[in-house]
């Protein structure tokens, strides 16, 4: 059973190694919003930790964080999978017994291993260049459960994207959908700054939504935000989002498939 | 035994007329109406198993969306399949593993690594042991001879090798049942004759159910021994591929070589012969097949020392679907 998942991540793995060039040039494009938002938060001349609930050396840790997480959680399915279901490339996949949304995560996966292999020198050689303007204090605890939340970050947001794919069996293009959704999510994530800045009610309602486990919950717990039982309370609420869109997925495949029609031959 | 049952199949596409130009597509924004396209009509046939068909009929007739439909991959607006005892769309695991579909305008391979990854990507997915897998694989790259290729990146490969790797992973698994969209498209002479022959010598050793679709004429000659006609959706003739050719070529061709000029028109004429060419040392005729023995007992026994050579042919396949379509 897990063979045929290791083939795939293995052949996933080999293809990604191909386009190492590829994998550099983002990695070090990932560093611009580290940089541009450091440099806005410097610029407030009368920045108080009290106001914004961070030092100004939390802000940037924040941000630091941010990166790594978004490197780690980052997936880029839905275009691929798009262009599959319009294009009839998915007809391969049905004439074989592998579910395809194990095909797509399986063949995800290895890339979140691209970025431990190729990128832990270039962000290391960036954490010493900038380790003194960052505050962490991270105990086993802490580590463990940021591990456990970068896990529910990347199934929640393969899942997301997984949907948007599957949104080409009913609409002819989902291009602009995935832009505007990768732009939003990028806001409702903690991506452009921290989401406990949010005033009141927005603030309450974006804390129920799916997105902030793509990267603030991971990065709240990391810079230790977070309460013991919150955390759990947190994660938990993570894999409840997890059950509930894996089944939004499976009905939206079932669909899906019965309005295949497999162009291009 | 039945391995392939088909009844009332039919499916109808739906789709939205467009108008041409801006005006036609900001219209196409608000308000959208919807057509349909019944491409096939409510077809039934059966294929027995260890049998090889050739599915043809002229670009939309309703062949890729049949066999699409006997695969599993499209739903059946109406109508009921049964292969093998599985309805094809169910999917079922036990069902993919005896089935497999070639596609020469898709491929399954994966461009930047060697085929032998992907051979082994399908054993993994269809279960199959490493005894058989090694089996299997040595008997078709020996077949196909690209024992030397598999190692080398799918996108190095030439089209022709390209398509036999495909051959080779749709086979790995050892199917019951192929089912091949234009498998030699683009392919040159030789490996068109490899690919058939390779899949000839497939379905021999087991036993295995072929239904293959072209506009290549000589691959469902040389590989099928059934033929199913289809157009408009419909099933226009469902046999044996030998009684069709029968049925429809009620004329032969007659390539008449003389060793010097002699006029043979009266003897043509009293034959109904129609003269398709004529040379000065050569004649060719199409003659109704009842009056090919009486035509050249004639000129057997008036021209005997005058003939070079007679040559009876059979009017070839492509100009028969021509004329079933003319």
């Amino acid at each position: 059973m897990f063979k045929k998942f290791k083939k795939i991540m293995s052949i996933s793995l080999q293809e990604n190694m191909e386009y190492k060039f590829n994998f550099i040039t983002s990695l070090i494009c990932s560093f611009i919003p580290l940089a541009v938002n450091s440099l806005i938060w410097f610029s407030i001349s009368d920045y108080s930790a009290e106001a914004y609930g961070y030092s100004l050396n939390e802000m940037i840790t924040y941000y630091f964080v941010m990166m790594i997480i978004t490197n780690i959680v980052y997936c880029d399915i839905a275009w691929r999978m798009s262009n599959e279901i319009r294009y009839g490339g998915l007809t391969q996949y049905l004439l074989k017994p592998c579910r395809y949304i194990n095909y797509v995560f399986y063949f995800d996966l290895p890339k979140r291993l691209v970025f431990v292999i190729f990128g832990t020198i270039p962000i290391l050689m960036l954490y010493l260049f900038i380790h003194r303007f960052l505050v962490l204090d991270i105990n086993l605890f802490v580590f463990t459960c940021f591990l456990v939340s970068l896990c529910i970050g990347y199934i929640i947001n393969f899942l997301l994207y997984y949907m948007l794919g599957l949104f080409s069996f009913f609409l002819s293009e989902v291009g602009g959908i995935i832009m505007g959704y990768t732009i939003l999510v990028n806001v409702l994530a903690g991506k452009v700054f921290p989401l406990s800045l949010l005033p009141g009610v927005v603030g309450e309602i974006v804390a129920f939504t799916p997105f902030q486990y793509t990267g603030f919950v991971s990065a709240s717990i990391i810079q230790s935000k977070y309460q013991t039982t919150d955390i759990l309370l947190t994660l938990g609420g993570g894999i409840i989002w997890i059950a509930i869109l894996w089944f939004c997925c499976e009905y939206l495949w079932r669909l899906g498939n019965k309005k295949y029609a497999a162009f291009g031959g | 035994m039945k391995a392939i049952t088909a009844e009332g199949l039919s499916k109808i596409y739906k789709y939205y007329k467009k108008e041409e130009g801006i005006k036609g597509s900001i219209k196409n924004f608000f308000k959208r109406e919807a057509l349909y396209k019944e491409a096939v009509k409510g077809i039934s046939f059966s294929v027995d198993a260890g049998d090889s068909v050739g599915f043809i009929g002229l670009n939309g007739a309703g062949k890729t969306t049949t066999l699409k439909m006997l695969s599993g991959i499209l739903k059946p607006t109406s109508g009921k399949i049964d292969i093998c005892g599985y309805s094809p769309f169910d999917k079922k695991n036990d069902f993919l593993k005896r089935i497999t579909m070639v596609m020469g305008n898709k491929s399954q391979l994966w461009w930047d690594i060697p085929a032998i990854d992907a051979f082994a990507l399908n054993k993994e997915i269809f279960g199959v042991e490493d005894i058989q897998y090694n089996q299997t694989l040595n008997e078709l790259v020996e077949i196909l001879d690209v024992g030397h290729l598999v190692n080398t990146q799918v996108r190095r490969l030439s089209l022709g090798e390209r398509m036999k790797m495909e051959l080779i992973l749709a086979l790995i698994h050892l199917p019951d049942i192929i089912f091949l969209d234009e498998p030699t498209i683009g392919l040159d002479v030789i490996s068109q004759y490899n690919i058939r022959e390779a899949l000839k010598k497939y379905r021999d050793n087991h036993n295995a159910t072929i239904i293959l679709t072209s506009h290549n004429l000589d691959d469902i000659e040389i590989v099928c021994d059934k033929l199913m006609i289809i157009d408009d959706g419909n099933i226009m003739y469902d046999g044996q591929f030998d009684s069709f050719v029968q049925l429809q070529s009620v004329n032969k061709i007659m390539r008449i070589k003389f060793k010097k000029g002699i006029d043979i028109s009266d003897i043509l004429k009293d034959h109904q012969a129609e003269i398709i060419s004529s040379m000065e040392d050569e004649v060719n005729v199409k003659i109704e097949n009842e009056k090919v023995i009486s035509l050249s007992g004639q000129l057997m026994s008036q021209y005997l020392g005058e003939i070079k050579d007679i040559n009876i042919e059979n009017a070839n396949l492509q100009e028969i679907i021509r004329n079933l379509y003319a």
